[in-house]
């Protein structure tokens, strides 16, 4: 319980440094960091919610919550790796004028989000394998496409 | 003094690694060898191991976090090295709770 309580300290600060560092990067109300609160931070607030169950749990079942204990970390690791990625590279594309976010993404069902994600992220690893400019521009409006089928 | 907050970040990440690593050494050196008429308890070894390797992935899997966030900026506010030292004073009780976590599973039988 001890432990896990430790657990949820460390990750509200690190949220905490997390916005910060965010604010510093990106204007307050900028679509970036609107982006990076809305997709990216999210996983956090999962984290969070997770260690208070387990706070709970660990009180009557231990042994469950060190099991729990392991692999909600390696859980967050991967999930978070994979959302780094898409977010750095999202947000170059922004900058760039290739990727045009919707006005809000608070606007977006969690299902959509979850495909926006998803096709982000295939479209940024074929973008990267691309040979020459010219199809990587291709990549990037066939994602146009796609996005504007969605609305 | 954007040079000087650059530099401030530098050190920052710099310090930050430091004790991290620092922390998972402390939980190494921390292993409880216990012996039992001359042989190693391997159950009590095995289980403290097991701790461990819930707070090295639990440290490691913040220390990654740690250096995708800072390495994404080239410089700090005064506020976020004040939430970083805080967040590691914290990170640092991680080998003690780790420690009473080993303690208290060592007594189940």
């Amino acid at each position: 319980m001890l432990y896990g309580t430790l657990s949820l300290i460390l990750l509200v600060v690190f949220r905490i440094i997390v916005s910060q560092i965010a604010e510093v990067k990106y204007s307050k109300h900028s679509k970036q960091h609107e982006v990076f609160n809305y997709i990216f931070a999210r996983n956090f607030n999962y984290s969070i919610a997770a260690y208070v169950i387990l706070i709970v749990l660990a009180f009557f079942f231990p042994r469950i919550a060190l099991v729990l204990f392991i692999i909600i970390p390696i859980w967050s690791f991967v999930e978070n790796s994979h959302e780094h990625g898409t977010l750095s590279l999202a947000t170059r594309g922004m900058e760039e004028g290739r990727i045009q976010v919707p006005e809000s993404v608070k606007n977006l069902s969690p299902d959509q989000r979850k495909a926006l994600r998803a096709k982000l992220a295939s479209t940024i690893k074929a973008s990267r394998g691309a040979k020459d400019e010219s199809q990587k521009r291709e990549i990037w409006s066939q994602f146009a496409e796609w996005a504007a089928d969605q609305r | 003094m954007g040079e000087i907050k650059k530099r401030m970040k530098d050190r920052l990440d710099a310090f930050s690694d430091a004790i991290i690593a620092i922390i998972i050494t402390v939980m190494v050196l921390e292993l409880p060898i216990e012996k039992i008429g001359g042989s190693v308890d391997y159950l009590v070894l095995f289980r403290a191991i097991g701790i461990y390797a819930v707070s090295f992935c639990f440290v490691g899997n913040l220390w990654y976090q740690h250096a995708q966030v800072f390495n994404d900026t080239e410089r700090v506010a005064n506020k976020t090295v004040v939430m970083d030292l805080i967040f590691l004073f914290f990170m640092s009780l991680v080998p003690t709770f780790t420690k009473l976590m080993t303690d208290d599973t060592s007594k189940l039988r």
